[in-house]
């Protein structure tokens, strides 16, 4: 909480604080295939489910300690829309916490071995955004 | 071959619902290389970015655009009341 009391300190009364971060719940993939769309599988989070828990709470509680009152909430998707399998390896080697599975690329190559239009690998994550004033 | 992040616009979208029309002064914690900033930056009177140091962005990226300082989130460099709006991105 005490990152929220800072930002407090340096937010003018009634500044609004933007608290955009995403979810506990994995990043789902998917194949666009022609006029299919396939679950490809999911790539996990779990290595930041902590520090998520503990940036909630630390919301709660700067929420119940009267710093902020909250305005709005809302959960909505980040979509990463990748064209090729070397994307998805660029992308992969961004991942910070994340880790995408070794059979998931595998999966993708082989549905998409000898195809000759073109394919979408889309990536879903939920994000949640916060609207708080500052008090 | 190409990599779009937020293909859809949703995070912009909800991003600009939450902002005031007037945004003014803004604080960006968690800049990074300013993925978001880009999306807001000229609707801002002064943005500031900050970042821990290695996750800022270069300056060829935040030129023109926003300052940007190497700080924690606890301990921030400014005073009290600089800022009119607050954006915390975090990503894990």
């Amino acid at each position: 909480m005490h990152a929220l009391s800072e930002v407090r300190r340096v937010l003018r009364p009634g500044g609004l604080l933007i608290d955009l971060r995403p979810t506990a719940r994995n990043r789902q993939v998917e194949l666009e295939l022609a006029e299919a769309r396939l679950r490809i599988g999911e790539i996990d989070a779990s290595n930041s489910a902590t520090e998520k828990l503990q940036a909630d709470e630390a919301l709660q509680a700067a929420l119940d300690e009267g710093l902020f009152t909250a305005e709005h909430r809302a959960r909505f998707e980040y979509i990463t829309d990748l064209d090729t399998q070397e994307d998805l390896r660029e992308f992969a080697a961004g991942l910070r916490r994340s880790v995408m599975p070794e059979g998931l690329p595998r999966r993708i190559a082989a549905l998409t071995a000898g195809v000759r239009e073109d394919y979408l690998i889309r990536i879903r994550r939920e994000m949640i955004i916060w609207r708080l004033r500052r008090l | 071959m190409a990599i779009r992040g937020d293909s859809k616009g949703l995070e912009s979208r909800y991003l600009f619902d939450m902002l005031p029309r007037d945004i003014g002064r803004v604080l960006e914690i968690g800049c990074g290389d300013g993925r978001l900033t880009r999306k807001y930056a000229d609707r801002a009177a002064k943005v500031v970015g900050i970042d821990l140091p290695g996750a800022l962005p270069r300056d060829d990226q935040a030129e023109g655009m926003m300052d940007v300082a190497a700080a924690s989130g606890v301990a921030l460099p400014f005073c009290d009341g600089s800022f009119d709006q607050a954006i915390f991105s975090l990503s894990f």
